[in-house]
């Protein structure tokens, strides 16, 4: 405690002494002391993250030069990868993935953000937001078993269909392709765009009542205000939404396995499912290493491309 | 901003930080070790499964066994199948694995039994064969790596049809003795507008059981060389199956592939569902579910025209793990496992049948189905599931899961074109 | 006006689309077991959602898995979020080389597909002696949910104006005293959001809870519930639908608590 005060002290001196000189942008400690502070502050982050994600990460990467059913391993350089180019299940689940991130992006982070604004300005939002908040804290297994209600053959939503008189639109919802990708789409969407509305109202948050009473009084309104103000003020958020969206589309995995263990046959199935069915249904460790190595490929390459200007923060006014 | 009224709010934020932290580091010091994984009291051994409704089960066998071998059970469930077993093999090297361990026959035993993770029980089939327990070659073979055996059966189990004897009643129909009569009661019922038989597969291992049935039905060595990797999938007899499997779904036999067996009870007591071929584990959860011993039925499936009849078996493994804490006191209770006081308490609480002839639950269906294997000595084969190497199994039951959601002919030739090519190829990888 | 009136019928048409299917929960968990045949019903056809709670208790150790589960998320989640606040403050307020570097060390976390962690974190666990432990099980949902929770609160105080910092340094005050009685309040709701999601987020888990963790003891509850289904359920599905629709009522009490924590003090149009 002693000498966190002379140090307290000592910067207090320093900094006056600057004062005169502009902005003071860090503060002036010894570096040592520095690198001490900043380490106790990022330390245990880092620690976490590092021992119990990258590391078994980096052993599942290496895994993926072996031929490993479990139990014994042998090496074979490159060969899974090799022949995941040649897999056509492989091309299948790529394609499905990409319409899993089309469709994550357009649709619940887009409803979000909608709903974010719309339940502002109406009345009884809250009984809104709640709805659609609801199914967010809802289970995995729970969704899975209530879309299985609403989607199997004899389910909900035919015996709608056939009520109403719409016989002829009654689908086997989860049995043919693209169809059932779609639909699971529509299934996350019910309950993944709770948590894109919750982000966008702690967004809305941060936006001055003065920047938009300054643009009502220049004249904004409805949609112009929606796109010229609240978009452009949201985008710290945005960015979280957006970014967590392309992220978690891309492994994609828990509905599509309680649903369709991505069936029929491997229809359905994404880059994360056929990673798991290599490695923990048909116990080819090596390979589905390799799928996994590939998906965090592009898992990484997507999230840089689209964080890479967010990266460098644009530091406030005084930058 | 004063650095006066910093500190103070500081030091109330501190004081709520370290409070917070403290009740933090109470409830983490307040942890437990799970009561399973402790080294198990002396007189207990651990058991591996699958299926964590059976656990009770597997106490009761286990007062059973504590009068024979001294031990008793201490069964710990995993709920996912393909979580299972992939704990099984992780845990297989480390000081987590369980003593006993719940497992499959056929090549699935095979598969781990020659990577050196289980322990030989060779000697616990020689005393069930010595004291009359379990004579069946056939079935020992399916037990069998390199000529020992890997584990001992858990239960036996037949595939046949359940039915619901009221709406057979109702229907006016009686349990088929031939094909020709089996068809009749699938048209009755379609007529009726009721589904005449459930069966799921869409996206489940349930696509093998009407293959393997009509290939088996159809010609019995045929389904035992084909599954031997000896005959191929393009042969006349499967391209024949697919035919009859096709021709079923033209009928209006099948429901939606879509259905799921836990429907089943509620879809018989309505009367919506005729018939619906299953393996016979499956009693004990139909009954609970709320289905009368008495309005439950089963029989063997005629063979298609052509065929001679047989029947499908399934067998789960009882093994000890080659790593086990207590592996002298697993051997001994997998010896004692087939002895018939311990297979009367565990198909009493199953409700089906034990690779011990002799023992046999007090329930309708299932002693109906025994009674025709019996009496008819019907030859019997290996699951499709078990009877070729997983990876060949995993990939053709995806084929044909395809296949019920497209049942048309031409569907029919792409599947077995497709089933062979992969045979061909994890053939090769399973012999290298 | 007619804006007014598109707003009100869009809000209203989207909670309907939206309570639909939470509506066919609660009613299909009230089905009893015995008069379940698959298609699913729209009104409750008696009172069968004790029986069938009942039944989910007493066919898996529910209770025990809820508690176990209550104390994974309640300190994974806050012990989480203090860490992600620490490192969020490092990254954007701290002077520091390269932060880009430090933001993706972190931030890498999200990124790892959580299936490829299965089998190697079992093994290293089943090694360290952390398998099947209640604080193996706390260690691990920390790991895996500070990166989004350090990605939120990061957004978060890029908002936070420069000069707020600048002054206090003005000041003299350290670093601990500059984050505990400048940042962390300020951050509070995005604090708040990223402990609600990581709560929920260890509430639901199934993949570490089933991998992990093998005793009633240490298991959490959607382990527990696992048990219930699956191809050899005993109990039907209305009883899984009741026990996992009992699981879920703590986190839909905590969002509904928080609601109007996310909506105070904004007024977008009048």
């Amino acid at each position: 405690m002693e000498v966190l005060t002379t140090g307290t002290k000592a910067v207090v001196t320093r900094t006056a002494n600057r004062r005169s000189e502009g902005p003071v942008r860090a503060p002036r400690q010894g570096g040592v002391r520095r690198a001490v502070w900043v380490g106790a502050f990022l330390a245990p982050a880092v620690a976490l993250v590092a021992a119990l994600l990258v590391v078994p990460f980096a052993v599942t990467a290496y895994r993926s030069l072996f031929d490993d059913n479990g139990i014994t391993a042998r090496f074979v350089g490159l060969a899974n990868y090799r022949s995941l180019l040649t897999d056509p299940d492989f091309g299948r689940s790529l394609l499905n993935t990409v319409m899993w991130v089309v469709g994550t992006l357009v649709l619940p982070v887009l409803l979000g953000l909608l709903l974010a604004v719309l339940t502002h300005s109406v009345r009884w939002g809250a009984v809104a937001r709640t709805a659609v908040v609801i199914p967010y804290a809802l289970s995995g297994s729970a969704t899975a078993l209530l879309w299985t209600y609403l989607l199997k053959s004899d389910g909900a939503v035919n015996q709608t269909l056939s009520a109403v008189g719409l016989g002829g639109w009654q689908q086997d919802w989860l049995l043919h392709w693209p169809l059932n990708t779609v639909v699971m789409i529509v299934a996350t969407t019910w309950q993944s765009t709770g948590a894109a509305l919750l982000l966008f109202l702690i967004g809305l948050q941060t936006i001055p009542a003065e920047t938009i009473e300054a643009a009502r009084i220049d004249g904004a309104q409805g949609l112009q205000m929606f796109l010229k103000v609240i978009v452009p003020q949201l985008r710290p958020m945005t960015v979280v939404v957006v970014g967590m969206s392309i992220v978690n589309s891309l492994k994609t995995f828990d509905i599509v396995w309680l649903l369709t263990q991505g069936g029929p046959g491997t229809a359905s199935e994404t880059l994360a499912l056929t990673m798991y069915r290599q490695t923990f249904t048909l116990n080819r460790y090596g390979y589905g290493a390799a799928v996994s190595v590939v998906l965090t490929a592009v898992v990484v390459a997507a999230s840089w491309l689209y964080l890479r200007r967010q990266v460098q923060p644009q530091r406030g006014g005084a930058a | 901003m004063g650095l006066i009224d910093l500190s103070r709010t500081t030091s109330r934020r501190a004081l709520l930080a370290s409070s917070f932290a403290g009740a933090a580091g109470l409830a983490l010091s307040s942890c437990a070790r799970g009561t399973l994984s402790r080294p198990a009291p002396a007189d207990v051994l651990s058991l591996f499964s699958d299926n964590p409704s059976w656990n009770s089960g597997f106490q009761d066998a286990g007062r059973q066994l504590s009068r024979l071998s001294g031990y008793r059970l201490a069964p710990q469930g995993v709920p996912n199948v393909s979580n299972y077993q992939q704990i099984v093999r992780m845990s297989a090297q480390t000081d987590s694995t369980a003593d006993l361990i719940k497992w499959w026959n056929g090549y699935r035993l095979r598969d781990v039994a020659r990577a050196g993770i289980l322990a030989d029980v060779t000697a616990a089939w020689d005393e069930a064969d010595r004291r009359g327990w379990c004579r069946d070659p056939a079935l020992r073979a399916s037990f069998t790596s390199d000529g020992r055996q890997y584990g001992v059966p858990l239960y036996k189990s037949y595939y046949a049809v359940f039915y619901s004897k009221p709406l057979f009643a109702r229907l006016g129909v009686d349990v088929p003795t031939t094909w020709q009569e089996f068809l009749h009661i699938v048209d009755t019922a379609h007529a009726r507008h009721i589904t005449p038989i459930a069966a799921g597969g869409a996206t489940s291992w349930e696509s093998s059981i009407w293959f393997q049935q009509l290939v088996n039905g159809l010609d019995h060595d045929f389904y035992l060389d084909l599954t031997a990797g000896k005959r191929s999938y393009t042969d006349v007899p499967c391209r024949q199956a697919m035919e009859v499997w096709s021709d079923l779904y033209r009928r209006g036999a099948f429901s939606s592939p879509d259905v799921s067996v836990s429907d089943l009870p509620g879809r018989f007591t309505q009367g919506r569902t005729a018939m619906c071929l299953y393996g016979t584990w499956n009693t004990g959860a139909l009954l609970d579910a709320g289905l009368k011993n008495a309005d439950l039925g089963a029989f063997l499936l005629p063979p298609p025209p052509g065929g001679n009849r047989s029947v499908v078996v399934e067998s789960g493994v009882l093994a000890v793990s080659a790593n086990a804490h207590k592996r002298q006191a697993a051997e001994a209770t997998a010896r004692a496992w087939l002895d018939p006081s311990v297979q009367r308490a565990w198909t009493g609480f199953l409700r089906d049948t034990s690779a011990d002839p002799s023992v046999v639950p007090d329930v309708g269906a299932v002693r109906e189905v025994v009674a025709q294997v019996q009496k008819e000595h019907v030859p019997q084969a290996v699951r499709y599931w078990e009877a070729s190497p997983p990876v060949l199994i995993e990939g053709n039951v995806q084929d044909l899961s395809a296949f019920m959601i497209d049942p048309t002919p031409s569907q029919a030739a792409k599947t077995v074109a497709s089933m062979q090519r992969r045979a061909e190829k994890e053939w090769k990888a399973w012999k290298s | 006006m007619t804006g007014r009136v598109v707003r009100h019928v869009l809000v209203a048409l989207v909670s309907l689309l939206w309570l639909l299917p939470t509506w066919l929960v609660v009613v299909n968990a009230f089905t009893p077991t015995k008069q379940y045949t698959g298609s699913p019903r729209w009104w409750f056809s008696s009172w069968g959602l004790f029986r069938n709670v009942r039944a989910a208790f007493s066919s898996a150790d529910v209770g025990q898995g809820l508690l176990n589960t209550f104390l994974y998320a309640t300190v994974g989640a806050a012990v989480a979020v203090v860490i992600a606040a620490l490192a969020s403050f490092a990254v954007t307020v701290m002077p520091i080389r390269r932060p880009g570097i430090w933001f993706w060390a972190i931030f890498i976390g999200t990124v790892l597909p959580l299936q490829t962690f299965l089998s190697p974190l079992f093994t290293g666990y089943a090694r360290t002696g952390l398998y099947d432990t209640q604080y193996g099980m706390v260690l691990v949902y920390v790991a895996l949910t500070v990166p989004f929770a350090f990605f939120v609160n990061r957004n978060f105080m890029m908002t936070v104006p420069r000069e707020i910092s600048e002054a206090a340094q003005l000041d003299g005050v350290n670093w601990l005293r500059m984050f505990l009685s400048i940042h962390l309040p300020l951050a509070r709701s995005a604090l708040l959001a990223a402990f609600i999601f990581q709560f929920t987020w260890i509430w639901n888990d199934l993949l570490f809870g089933i991998t992990l963790s093998l005793s009633p003891n240490v298991r959490p509850v959607m382990a527990t519930l696992a048990d219930l289904s699956g191809n050899y359920s005993t109990v039907g599905p209305p009883a899984v639908l009741a026990g996992a629709l009992v699981a879920s009522v703590p986190t839909v009490v905590l969002f509904f608590v928080f609601q109007r924590f996310f909506v105070n003090s904004l007024r977008l149009t009048s």
